[in-house]
């Protein structure tokens, strides 16, 4: 067919070229590290810092805490990172982050199992500010989001378009979660899944809904 | 038949990346025969235009996804891949119709006229009906319809080849019947 019809369909490609930045994995790199430093900066300057962060510190809550949602948003980056060209990279040691975070929430049950205190706790859950707590992740994760697909996912070519994005918004929603839990005092393992793993995990569902969005 | 050079297209792709509009025709045209070949091999000659065009078109949109520090073949073939596999997961869902490209000039005016073309454009996606009716009842220009909606002229000269076929397949399917 249609020699002449391709060969104009040609000609309008090269009419509309202009030139492209090829994607630069710094870019990526750098949006996550300004989100965390921003979102991170706003929440102490707006709500403060938890006021017993050195004994948190000390006692491993923050390690636990923060650094589980940060395995959970480095996974999530390396994931994301690596699916963005139409060549794969093989990244299934990612799911070694997501088992690290599990074992993580795992073993803080198996404490309070031990020592006797799981009825309990479960049981009494210190709801607090639960709901600035989930709607600072949502909307904090919303942005950074936002600002991932506008600067990286669509510009993209992923094989697995819905699977990126899901993990760009749960990249997202760790962010955010990471740096609320430097204001947030409620240590119960119960209250961060509730407050801070769902709402990462709702993120993620959106990003999967909106991932049907980016196929090229 | 055209001789591919195809060491030269790493480079002929970094001067395009820059703009250079020259060396990314020559790209384009080369790949374009590359592409017939590979698809011919793997699908049905009569998807082989429309897969080529897919596959050029995700070129020319995802071309910053392609990494200066590695080869261009196996980018090339991933690109051509993922339009091949992207096909197969449609034929699963549809049954492909067998169209006769230059059915335009072809159409029986009797059956053509009883097609109101309206309801011909009722049978398609709400977009593609849409912008076909600018182009062609309204008389828009490609430029305008792609600025106001949004779309890059040359997806738009994409969506209304495919339309056209579509509806050049309804109308193939009445004279059949008749």
């Amino acid at each position: 067919m249609s020699n002449k019809f391709e060969d104009s369909f040609i000609d309008d490609l090269v009419a509309d070229l202009k030139p492209a930045r090829p994607l630069n994995i710094w870019v990526l790199s750098g949006l996550a590290l300004i989100a965390t430093a921003v979102l991170s900066i706003l929440i102490v300057a707006f709500f403060g810092m938890r006021s017993d962060i050195i004994e948190a510190f000390k006692n491993g809550v923050v390690v636990w805490k923060n650094g589980g949602l940060l395995l959970v948003a480095i996974g999530a980056f390396i994931y994301v990172m690596n699916n963005s060209r139409p060549i794969k990279v093989k990244s299934n040691y990612v799911i070694l982050f997501m088992l690290l975070f599990g074992g993580i929430i795992f073993y803080q049950i198996l404490k309070l199992v031990i020592n006797g205190n799981f009825e309990h706790e479960l049981t009494n859950i210190n709801f607090g500010a639960y709901q600035t707590c989930m709607s600072i992740i949502l909307v904090g994760g919303g942005m950074v989001y936002f600002a991932i697909w506008k600067i990286w996912l669509r510009n993209g070519a992923s094989t697995n378009p819905q699977f990126q994005s899901t993990m760009a918004g749960i990249l997202s929603g760790a962010i955010a979660a990471f740096s609320y839990a430097f204001h947030c005092n409620m240590d119960s393992i119960f209250y961060y899944i509730i407050c801070y793993v769902s709402p990462v995990v709702m993120l993620g569902i959106i990003g999967y809904i909106l991932g049907n969005r980016l196929k090229w | 038949m055209q001789v591919l050079n195809k060491d030269n297209w790493h480079s002929l792709m970094m001067s395009s990346l820059s703009g250079d509009k020259a060396n990314y025709r020559i790209l384009l045209s080369e790949i374009k025969v590359w592409l017939e070949a590979f698809f011919r091999k793997r699908v049905h000659n009569d998807a082989v235009d429309d897969l080529v065009q897919e596959t050029l078109l995700a070129i020319h949109n995802k071309k910053q996804t392609f990494d200066v520090k590695r080869e261009f073949m196996p980018w090339l073939i991933a690109v051509a891949r993922h339009k091949w596999i992207d096909r197969i997961r449609k034929n699963l869902r549809y049954i492909e119709v067998e169209l006769d490209t230059d059915f335009v000039s072809e159409i029986n005016t009797e059956i053509s006229a009883k097609y109101d073309v309206q309801k011909l454009l009722n049978t398609l996606p709400h977009k593609q009906a849409q912008i076909i009716e600018m182009v062609k009842l309204q008389e828009l220009t490609n430029e305008e319809v792609a600025e106001k909606l949004g779309l890059s002229v040359s997806a738009v000269k994409v969506i209304i080849h495919r339309g056209i076929k579509t509806m050049q397949a309804k109308i193939s399917e009445v004279a059949d019947v008749q």
